[in-house]
């Protein structure tokens, strides 16, 4: 009671936020939570009635929901993997050209444009890149004798493409955090390591590398939380299709809920899709919080 | 000689990376000066056959003028609401540490929960509450996605500024209310338009919750963009000319706060 005296004036400020963001997440979780229990056909509200857990044990013998998982860790692993390669290789090519030097390049501002773009946009320009015989990708690929691809309408490639459209969009997100990470290591340790005439590679594997790790660790949770959200660029880009290719577990999430309405099949699955998310974001509070410290 | 070489290399590899992340934004701005017939060309023309600004006229009354119209008022309304309370509560959690750090994270975690997980029960909500279609309904939605963030940042950037400031003024007889409203708000006025400008590009990209909670009168520019296929197969020229529009005013604001552009991004994870 005294507490609450105390800080009454806190309270007072945090408690139009804390309403909010109750009634916009907390309760529809606790009630996404409470239809996956039920056989809930959206147009037939009345008509739901209790199931227990069977959502979910359908789920789980689905072997459409493993494949949208096999497919969403694809889809994770590639996307990441290639965004961490090019994002690493860049930001050091970049601190290489920032070291002593006050005035930033013109072009780091210039690359950063794809992370603004609306995803919606993002997956229709790339089918526009894509387009089997009037694209300029085939066109260019053909003057080195690759292709004709036909990208997003075939199954071998079609994740591809997708995986594609998401370097191309956050590769300069993870470099402008690695960069800053490497810019924040104090310069003396470049220095010293100068003098002892280290290269290049020694100095990103004993310096760069080690110093970075929790950066690391933080931007490669962050894109795996947005590789589970994704649904925008399947939206757009292919439908979950050809066939179901590029079925991520959100996209397979909405069609059960929007388009077949099976609601509390789709909530199971978007329970499960949660606990997984909670896992991920755990991680990051111990990584943020250690920092913080 | 050597060291010369390489950093041309160096150079090289720059143009090329800038080359490939500046390309399809070129594209979608030529081919908005394509008529539709030349957009199934043969070579892909690579230079705009004409600089006409056509299609954005088309674009504008086909839907894009009233979507853009949606749009901004949807994205006004939640940025102002999402700052105004993030600087309430960000203050609230770096000043009196209500929750420690845990409550200011699961926050934050709001944020990064799948759509998917909220968007059924706010649908039905909305439906019961007979607000599907009205800018209420999104801007509602909205706030889901940019207050946590706003909050968050608005915190790291109260937690950064000097204490003795706000106590000294706390000495010499400022309320609470005032320490907050005439000194740790103009301190933090660099932040604080940082995070209105994030607030703001959050909610106009914003996909998903607009697409199911609007029909026709409260239609965002995403959502429009989205629908060009069904309409008339996909118009490219008008299209892209959307997409145009929609990236125009995302990519001013960026330039104008690129200093900030990492801070925004990482949720204030690394300065």
């Amino acid at each position: 009671m005294n507490w609450i005296r105390k800080n009454i004036f806190g309270l007072g400020l945090l408690a139009p936020s804390i309403i909010i963001l109750f009634v916009v997440s907390i309760f529809p979780m606790i009630y996404t939570f409470y239809i996956s229990f039920f056989n809930y056909y959206l147009p037939r509200p009345n008509r739901a009635y209790f199931i227990g857990f069977e959502n979910y044990i359908e789920i789980l013998k689905d072997g459409m929901f493993w494949l949208a998982m096999k497919n969403t860790a694809i889809f994770m692993i590639s996307s990441i993997g290639l965004q961490f390669i090019f994002g690493l290789g860049l930001a050091i090519l970049f601190y290489d050209e920032f070291r002593g030097r006050s005035a930033k390049a013109f072009y780091l501002p210039l690359i950063l444009l794809p992370m603004m773009v609306a995803p919606v946009v993002v997956g229709y320009v790339f089918r526009l890149l894509y387009l089997t015989e009037w694209g300029p990708l085939n066109y260019l690929l053909g003057f080195v004798g690759l292709g004709p691809y036909s990208w997003t309408a075939s199954a071998s490639t079609s994740l591809l493409s997708l995986v594609i459209a998401d370097v191309w969009q956050w590769t300069p997100f993870v470099t402008l955090v690695l960069l800053t990470g490497i810019l924040s290591i104090s310069s003396e340790l470049f220095e010293a390591a100068d003098l002892d005439g280290a290269n290049l590679w020694q100095k990103v594997r004993y310096i760069i590398l080690p110093l970075i790790t929790r950066v690391i660790a933080v931007v490669v949770l962050i894109r795996m939380l947005d590789s589970l959200r994704e649904l925008d660029k399947v939206y757009i880009l292919t439908q979950g299709g050809p066939g179901t290719s590029t079925t991520l577990v959100t996209f397979w999430s909405y069609l059960n809920g929007f388009k077949y309405f099976k609601v509390g099949y789709a909530a199971a699955m978007s329970i499960i899709l949660l606990i997984v998310t909670v896992i991920l974001a755990t991680g990051m509070a111990k990584v943020l919080h250690k920092e913080e410290k | 000689m050597s060291k010369s070489l390489t950093s041309y290399i160096k150079y090289f590899i720059i143009f090329i990376a800038v080359l490939f992340f500046l390309f399809p934004i070129y594209w979608m701005f030529i081919t908005t000066m394509k008529p539709q017939l030349e957009v199934m060309y043969y070579p892909p023309l690579f230079i705009p056959p004409e600089f006409t600004i056509k299609y954005y006229i088309e674009a504008f009354y086909w839907l894009g003028g009233e979507a853009f119209k949606n749009s901004l008022i949807i994205t006004t309304c939640t940025t102002i609401i999402a700052t105004v309370l993030g600087c309430m509560a960000g203050y609230s959690f770096a000043r009196y540490k209500i929750g420690g750090f845990h409550l200011p994270f699961w926050v934050l975690s709001i944020r990064m929960m799948p759509p998917v997980a909220a968007i059924v029960p706010l649908f039905i909500l909305m439906f019961k509450l007979k607000l599907i279609d009205t800018h209420l309904a999104i801007i509602i939605t909205h706030l889901l996605v940019t207050l946590p963030f706003a909050i968050w940042m608005m915190r790291g950037f109260f937690i950064d500024l000097p204490l003795e400031i706000e106590e000294a003024a706390r000495v010499d007889g400022c309320s609470k209310w005032q320490v907050l409203w005439r000194i740790a708000l103009p301190l933090a006025a660099p932040g604080i338009a940082v995070t209105a400008l994030f607030c703001f590009i959050f909610s106009w990209n914003e996909f998903v919750f607009a697409l199911v909670l609007s029909r026709k009168e409260a239609i965002t520019l995403p959502v429009v963009i989205a629908g060009t296929r069904t309409q008339f197969g996909i118009h490219w020229p008008i299209m892209t000319a959307m997409s145009a529009m929609s990236c125009l005013p995302v990519f001013f604001l960026a330039l104008v706060a690129q200093k900030y552009l990492v801070r925004g991004m990482t949720l204030g994870a690394v300065k």
